[in-house]
């Protein structure tokens, strides 16, 4: 005879139910996060970033995205925006070049709603995603201090193009400079944000003193999606170097994307015999 | 007998709204109820403009049907605060005409025309009016004078005249062969009018007393005002317009100010005697203009438009600290003028004591308090156009798939020209996930035009920005056809993974820096317009 017990967690007092979700959490990154507990680190819900040496992305902090543009850090960035975002963590992204696509940002709150673990256990509104778009270039620095001020953003990218010496910022606001970071890291200190800044190249400031740099690349193998008539979709797999206080770990990053339905925003047409019968 | 004149200025909410927005000559119009971003509500078309007209909008129509007459309609909710704003502005100038002016309602406002003989007579009169109407923006406007105000408003709209002066004592007569439709009655009671083969105001002017209490006993009350009208008999007269207080403070600083910090214990002092004044009368500053002289000359404004009424001086400073800083002064006030000139009752708000611990977050999408102070910030430093959220929109390109929506509108005022809103309750409903699937795509803008090498009628390899890539992988053409009856158009999509061809080196090494390229891969968004027979590189994916 097989004999079952079983745990009503309902039974529990609040302050073990809170302590098996951190435990659970730390079994399963990202599936458990809520926005209401303030830790020290913001967990991505991808293993090499959260268990790896850079233990996710560091409140009160920078850190920085580096990678050559088309090399997957975006993307990336997205799928992690949306566990955030379902998790009721409120993020600002500073597009300073203006080429976001609004198609590809909408709804991310709802891209893991599948998932079932979060929908269960996360009894809260998803979070708010504000794109800070348009600005003059003088006004880049402004913006993020500002945003992170507030100290509504969980979570601010700063989007930046260091490689084009033509832009005005780079001769309005010298990113190299200590005082930029220092204005910045003294905002910093005193909100809950983590500030992720994300370049496409890798002149980055050198003066800065990030939490832990995360460099991107696509990697040589490719997968593909296959329809009826062929490839519908290709998905390169990305290359992760991750250096923290002079240790680094290299990883390979699968991706995996929803089939490709460009038609998807439109509604089907109600069959309203259905409603009749 | 007193003189009446009634200044009429037709789709008076729509010219206000767009003189606010600078929508002179776009179709717009205004519906009477709330704009949701979700999707079309049960609102109707209120009012539209002239504009719009030509597509055959038509008033209380439905907002899909509407659309689907003009897809660029824009739609607004109505801002009564503003159309009241802009009134009380046309009354104080209507008072250099005559100084009898009230508002009848929205664009009907009735002036004593009386004793004008020696001023040039009643033509003048009119012509007066109207060219102060058509300098304040108003030039679709007509007047109309007789003895009774109701004679006076008929008048203003017959004829398609810009004026027309009925004569004295002579408004009977004026009045006895027009349509009773004028009266605006109840349908029912026109009805019976109708029936009885009443079609004119004479004839309903000339029932007598007796006939009319023995036939409409039913309506007594409802029919004695009507007849009067219609025997030229309005007791309505124009009175003298209510002063409106005015929240402003001017203050001479007594010699040129060089820099800002000089002036802000002086602005701190004049927004606290305001905002003190606005508390005694238990109002909120909603707006605030600050003009700034130098000797007499005025050379800055700035309209300072909140985001939410606040009563709270430090925060109004910071605003207009925010607004210098961004735009600097030109010259060195001598003197400064700051007026509220917007305001709203002061609200008080319920706070909930036995809130659920879990739910900290305000479930709904309504901003708050904090939110709307970034907001403000950054609307009044960098422009409206700064913060924006995503929105799907229900179109056929993809890239036209979602709409940036900027924060600092009225979320309920976000139905914009080209945005379809989707019904994402009734999606979700039916199983269906509106998530943004694929890559990040970011667009190469303008899309760039590439040389293709064509191996089994497949791209083999691109010249894109005068380098030659190989193609390593590519998927199948995803084919689009569509909008044939605007703007056809006839893709076929490849995403393609390439990288530079060996032995292929640009020429140009600046050129390769200038541009960000080295030899690394690319994974891209390749098209083949069918109808321009050319190919190019729409975005990267990044």
């Amino acid at each position: 005879m097989r004999s079952t017990s079983s745990l009503s967690i309902a039974s529990l007092p609040n302050s073990k139910i809170g302590k098996l979700k951190e435990h659970l959490e730390n079994l399963f990154p990202g599936q458990w996060i809520n926005s209401n507990q303030r830790t020290k680190t913001l967990s991505t819900g991808l293993t090499f970033i959260d268990q790896g040496i850079s233990r996710g992305l560091a409140r009160q902090k920078i850190s920085a995205w580096v990678g050559p543009a088309s090399c997957g850090k975006t993307s990336l960035l997205r799928s992690i925006i949306s566990r955030w975002l379902s998790c009721g963590f409120e993020i600002a992204y500073i597009d300073t070049q203006n080429k976001l696509l609004a198609s590809n940002w909408i709804c991310l709150e709802n891209a893991v709603d599948k998932d079932s673990a979060n929908k269960d256990t996360n009894n809260q509104s998803p979070g708010k995603f504000w794109v800070v778009r348009n600005l003059p270039d003088k006004d880049y620095l402004w913006a993020t201090e500002t945003l992170i001020r507030s100290r509504i953003f969980d979570v601010i990218i700063l989007d930046l193009d260091l490689a084009d010496q033509n832009k005005q910022y780079n001769a309005q606001i010298n990113w190299q400079s200590n005082k930029v970071y220092s204005r910045l890291q003294n905002a910093l200190s005193k909100s809950k944000t983590a500030l992720l800044f994300i370049t496409n190249n890798h002149r980055l400031p050198n003066a800065w003193n990030f939490y832990a740099r995360l460099d991107f690349q696509w990697a040589a193998n490719i997968q593909y999606t296959e329809g009826l008539h062929g490839k519908t979709m290709l998905l390169p797999t990305i290359n992760c170097s991750i250096t923290k206080d002079g240790l680094s770990h290299n990883t390979e990053v699968p991706i995996s994307a929803y089939a490709a339905n460009r038609l998807f925003t439109h509604s089907p047409i109600p069959d309203r015999r259905l409603a009749k019968t | 007998m007193p003189r009446i004149a009634c200044l009429r200025i037709p789709r008076f909410q729509i010219v206000v709204q767009q003189k606010h927005e600078q929508l002179k000559g776009k179709a717009l119009a205004l519906v009477n109820g709330k704009l949701t971003a979700s999707g079309y509500s049960r609102a109707r078309i209120f009012m539209h403009s002239q504009e719009a007209d030509k597509y055959k909008i038509r008033n209380n129509m439905r907002l899909a049907e509407a659309k689907a007459q003009c897809a660029d309609l824009i739609l607004r909710e109505q801002d009564e605060a503003l159309y009241k704003i802009a009134e009380q502005k046309l009354v104080s100038e209507l008072i250099s005409c005559s100084p009898k002016v009230k508002v009848q309602t929205m664009g009907i406002t009735l002036l004593d025309a009386s004793g004008l003989t020696l001023q040039g007579g009643e033509s003048q009169f009119c012509h007066n009016v109207l060219k102060l109407c058509s300098k304040s923006g108003y030039t679709d406007s007509s007047v109309g004078i007789a003895n009774s105000a109701f004679a006076a408003i008929v008048a203003s709209q017959i004829n398609k005249k810009r004026f027309n002066i009925v004569p004295q004592k002579e408004d009977a007569k004026f009045l006895a062969p027009l349509s009773i439709q004028y009266l605006e009655l109840s349908e029912e009671i026109e009805n019976t009018l109708l029936t009885l083969g009443i079609t004119t105001l004479g004839q309903l002017a000339s029932i007598p007393v007796s006939e009319l209490n023995k036939r409409f006993s039913k309506f007594s009350e409802i029919i004695w005002k009507p007849w009067e009208l219609a025997q030229g008999i309005d007791n309505c007269q124009p009175t003298l317009p209510e002063i409106e207080k005015i929240y402003e403070c001017f203050l001479d600083l007594g010699s040129a100010i060089s820099h800002f910090s000089e002036i802000t214990f002086a602005l701190k002092s004049m927004l606290d005697r305001l905002i003190n004044d606005l508390k005694q009368n238990g109002l909120c500053a909603q707006e605030i203009i600050l003009s700034l002289y130098n000797d007499t000359n005025k050379f800055d404004e700035r309209i300072l438009p909140l985001m939410q009424s606040t009563n709270d001086a430090k925060f109004l400073l910071e605003i207009i600290r925010l607004s210098i800083n961004a735009k600097p002064l030109t010259r060195e006030p001598t003197s400064i003028k700051l007026i509220i000139s917007r305001f709203t009752p002061e609200k008080w708000e319920q706070s909930i004591l036995d809130k659920d611990e879990h739910s900290t977050r305000p479930t709904s999408n309504k901003l708050t308090q904090t939110e709307l102070s970034l907001l403000q910030r950054f609307s009044t430093r960098l422009g409206k156009n700064t913060i924006f959220k995503a929105q799907a929109s229900n179109q056929y390109l993809s890239e036209n798939a979602g709409v940036w929506i900027p924060m600092t509108e009225d979320s309920n005022n976000s139905l914009k020209e080209n945005l379809l809103p989707l019904d994402l309750k009734y999606l979700q409903e039916k199983g269906h996930h509106p998530i943004a699937s694929d890559l990040v795509l970011r667009p190469t803008l303008p899309a760039a035009e590439v040389l293709v090498h064509l191996n089994n009628e497949k791209p083999a390899a691109i010249n894109y920005k005068r380098r030659w890539y190989k193609v390593k992988s590519i998927t199948n053409p995803e084919y689009l056809s569509c909008q044939w009856w605007s703007n056809a158009v006839a893709k076929d999509y490849y995403k393609i993974f390439v990288e530079p061809l060996a032995g292929t080196t640009s020429t140009m090494q600046n050129d390769i820096h200038s541009h960000n390229i080295n030899n690394q891969t690319f994974l891209m968004l390749l098209t083949y317009d069918k109808l321009k027979n050319n190919w190019r590189i729409e975005g990267i994916y990044d």
